[in-house]
């Protein structure tokens, strides 16, 4: 397994190499000039005509493409992204400042959903056709269906509006802070994004779940006078985990890639919000820093995935 | 067996909700140390998220909102678009206007306590007015004697400016220039930086330095803390400021507008600019107060890009303003909350009986037919969506300009895209909105003379009338007041007549504050509403 990791990671740079040509053409072809984002025309009146190709060049912005391409690649295998237009502060370090609050929110939406998922999941599966099968598909259908940004305005307006329970927005309180205040500010955005995750979750469980409860290990597990939270859990749950490992493996760079509409409503500080503002902004570095991560991410989550197969079905063979 | 795993499912799910539950009740109050609006915590709605605090950016509003507290500058436009010393205490112009002298109050000190004298002021300036480091105030500089032989390397520092001793600060222009104030004084430009902080950083670092991420020396009324990214900036009262501020902490929270109306309602926010759209929502909350200021936003405009011939003709121009209803507009979709602009010049520089321009379709058709106007060739109209109010004048323009026989094609572009089609001239018509005018009649040079043309930049319509321009200069130099009044009321009169700009409307500045804020008085520029937060008092 461990020949079969190592290849594979050599793959992915290759794949990684691509990824960069692709992502840093397809940016610099995105109508603009950030120089004009960046400096108001009437401030720059009177500085005469050479001022804003003077700040094009100071952002090397006036060399040839390829040329730009191959310096930027040659800091960024050092780790240096580069550093942002609009803060004039590394790349890496804007990046990783948004990593805690996503990780931290995508974490627990996506604990939820597992959680919710499965537990759902399950129950709709063993009381299947039943109302509380039925219940459960309609929930999960309206989760997927109702778009977030209307279940975070609404919560909002029932949270915190009427009742008044949570806050409506932030990370945390100004001036406050902790622990349990970064974990009030939590409950809306995480729980809405974390049913949006459940949602599909238990469509997968239940069908997965039902499948293998028919298979004839089950009916001789039953037969052998296993309880029926062992048939469940530990034999037929279990066997519908490999598709579930690659659902939640899909979902991770997407969910760590920032769920852009609910931080927007929640002024979440995590990864959507950065790149919603840098593609705004034309901020190239930040820009080509955020895709690179986010194709890293899928590249290992991908990895994972395989690994994760093997793990849990010994059936599986890595060569 | 069904019965005893559902049983232990719901457990699982209690200890799940109750987990949760114990999450949410942890602090039943809710909205914390600043949420009620009492206490001497102030949370105030940030419009945008900020970048930095850098007064050598060409930086926004929220940038400009969060300097104005923690830095400050010579002189500012107070409420009623006077002129508001600051750390000057006065000023006096020579006679030729090319010469300005500063006199700055006594014992002024930063944040830290070191004294702040007139060679910070000299080192500010020395950096605001260098091309190389400055991107927003260089340009507003360029006259200052000795910054040609600055920038090409023939001498080391600005001749034009100095500082003959601790309390006097001078600046020398190569021509008259009697608009210099309104160029560094609002309350957004031309701040002043420590020295004793920043004067060792060699100047090519100076532009990245940290420090303007996180300005904690200032000698503004609050200091600055931190900046929870994309959260909230925290300042701090300033014990060294000239008359200490009463409030100690404000909070400058970055929320959408909709969860800012909210916040409103349930005291998380204390002070909020509300669009004009949400107005009564926000007049409907018990314990708020409404006011609204006029003529400090500029006006949202439209560009008529005359390079090309078909625009030329000022017909065409004014046929566009008699075909829309913008009186009604402002009406509808702001809630009356607004003005419809007839100039390019504001406030007290506009003359009484100049062309309102009210809605004629009948004559705007006349006038398109005199002007032989080619129905048959579409007109794009470029605009950045997403603003409600914009999006509306331009469905209006739309049908209003379809029906007298002008064929608009709504476009819609992002700000990188408007920015480079303006530059470019790649436009037919654009759509966009700012600028301060009420304070001094030379601001509109950027947007009106032809001077302004070769840069491409300010003067998006390229409208050029060389009469315009020999008043525009005559009035910058011009000693007497009165007289530098009359002149741009000719100005107001000239551009009325010709239509540089298809002017639609000028929204009002709405706050809604908490009641338990005194001595807040709402400026019509946005930018500028910490004007006189030093005064500001919480009760309750």
């Amino acid at each position: 397994m461990v020949a079969y990791v190592i290849r594979r990671l050599l793959v992915n740079v290759l794949v990684f190499f691509g990824l960069s040509v692709g992502i840093f053409a397809l940016v610099r072809a995105a109508p603009g000039d950030p120089v004009l984002v960046m400096i108001d025309p009437t401030q720059a009146q009177g500085a005469g005509p050479g001022f804003l190709a003077m700040k094009r060049h100071e952002l090397g912005l006036d060399q040839p493409l390829p040329l730009q391409y191959f310096s930027w690649l040659r800091r960024a295998v050092t780790g240096d992204l580069g550093v942002s237009y609009v803060s004039h502060r590394g790349v890496a370090d804007v990046l990783t400042e948004r990593l805690g609050p996503t990780v931290l929110l995508m974490g627990t939406a996506l604990a939820i959903g597992i959680i919710l998922g499965a537990l759902v999941g399950t129950i709709a599966a063993v009381r299947r056709n039943s109302a509380v099968d039925y219940t459960a598909a309609v929930l999960s259908m309206a989760t997927v269906s109702v778009p977030s940004f209307f279940v975070g305005i609404a919560a909002i307006y029932v949270f915190s509006l009427n009742l008044r329970i949570l806050p409506s927005a932030g990370m945390s309180t100004p001036g406050g802070g902790g622990g349990a205040d970064i974990l009030r500010h939590l409950v809306l955005p995480a729980t809405i994004l974390g049913l949006s995750v459940a949602g599909p979750m238990v469509r997968y469980v239940r069908g997965g779940l039902i499948g293998e409860l028919n298979a004839d290990y089950v009916r001789t597990a039953v037969a052998k006078g296993a309880s029926p939270w062992r048939v469940v859990f530990r034999h037929a749950l279990r066997n519908t985990l490999i598709p579930l490992i690659t659902i939640v493996m899909i979902y991770i760079p997407q969910l760590l890639g920032g769920a852009v509409v609910i931080e927007q409503i929640f002024s979440w500080p995590g990864m959507g919000q950065l790149v919603v503002s840098s593609v705004a902004a034309l901020d190239y570095p930040v820009v080509v820093g955020f895709a690179l991560y986010i194709g890293v991410l899928v590249l290992l989550c991908n990895l994972l995935a395989d690994v994760l197969y093997a793990v849990a079905d010994p059936r599986v063979r890595l060569s | 067996m069904r019965r005893r795993l559902l049983a232990r499912l719901a457990a699982v799910g209690t200890a799940t909700a109750l987990m949760a539950g114990v999450a949410a009740c942890s602090d039943p109050t809710n909205g914390g140390t600043s949420g009620q609006g009492g206490g001497s915590d102030l949370s105030v709605y940030l419009y945008q998220k900020p970048k930095r605090f850098s007064p050598l950016d060409s930086f926004a509003g929220a940038e400009g909102q969060v300097m104005s507290l923690v830095f400050d500058n010579l002189v500012s436009v107070n409420a009623a678009y006077q002129y508001e010393p600051r750390l000057a205490q006065s000023w006096d112009i020579s006679p030729d206007s090319k010469t300005y002298t500063f006199h700055l109050r006594k014992g002024l000190k930063w944040s830290d306590g070191k004294p702040l004298t007139s060679a910070d002021v000299l080192f500010s300036y020395q950096l605001l007015a260098n091309p190389a480091v400055s991107d927003g105030m260089a340009g507003r500089l360029a006259d200052v004697v000795g910054v040609k032989d600055f920038t090409s390397g023939k001498a080391k520092t600005i001749a034009g400016f100095s500082a003959p001793d601790p309390d006097t600060f001078v600046v020398k222009l190569n021509s008259a220039n009697r608009g210099l104030l309104s160029n560094i004084a609002g309350g957004t430009y031309a701040f002043i930086v420590p020295q004793h902080v920043l004067g060792n950083v060699p100047i090519d670092k100076i532009k990245d330095d940290p420090f303007w991420n996180k300005p904690t020396v200032g000698a503004g009324p609050y200091t600055f803390v931190q900046y929870r990214t994309d959260q909230y900036v925290e300042v701090v009262r300033n014990p060294n400021f000239r008359q200490p501020a009463s409030i100690n902490r404000i909070f400058l929270k970055t929320v959408t507008s909709d969860v800012a109306t909210a916040q409103l309602g349930t005291g998380e926010l204390t002070l909020a600019q509300v669009a004009a759209t949400d107005a009564k929502t926000v007049q409907g909350m018990s314990g708020l107060t409404t006011v609204s200021q006029k003529g400090g936003n500029g006006f949202v405009r439209v560009a008529v890009n005359q390079t090309q011939q078909r625009f030329r003709d000022p017909r065409v121009r004014q046929a566009m303003l008699y075909a829309l209803d913008r009186k009604q507009f402002v009406q509808k979709s702001l809630g009356g909350y607004g003005l419809v602009p007839n100039t390019s010049l504001m406030g007290k520089f506009v003359p009484s009986g100049i062309d309102d321009y009210a809605y004629n379709p009948a004559k705007a058709k006349a006038l398109l037919a005199a002007a032989h106007w080619d129905s048959s060739k579409p007109v794009t109209l470029a605009w950045i969506p997403g603003t409600r109010d914009r999006d509306d004048f331009v469905t209006l323009a739309q049908s209003q300009l379809n029906a007298v026989g002008i064929k608009v094609v709504p476009k819609q572009v992002q700000a990188a895209e408007l920015g480079q089609i303006q530059d470019k001239a790649t436009f037919d018509l654009t759509l966009f909105g700012g600028g301060l005018y009420t304070v001094d009649g030379s601001s509109v040079a950027p947007i009106l003379s032809c001077k302004a043309i070769p840069l491409k930049a300010g003067n998006i319509s390229r409208f050029c009338d060389p009469k315009i321009d020999a008043l525009l200069d005559q009035a910058v130099a011009e000693p007497d007041d009165a007289k530098r009044l009359g002149i741009y009321q000719q100005v107001a009169r000239l551009d009325n007549q010709e239509s540089s700009y298809l002017w639609a409307y000028s929204p009002d500045t709405i706050w809604a504050y908490n009641k338990k804020l005194t001595g807040f008085t709402g400026h019509g520029n946005f930018t500028l509403v910490f004007w006189n937060a030093y005064q500001w008092k919480l009760s309750g």
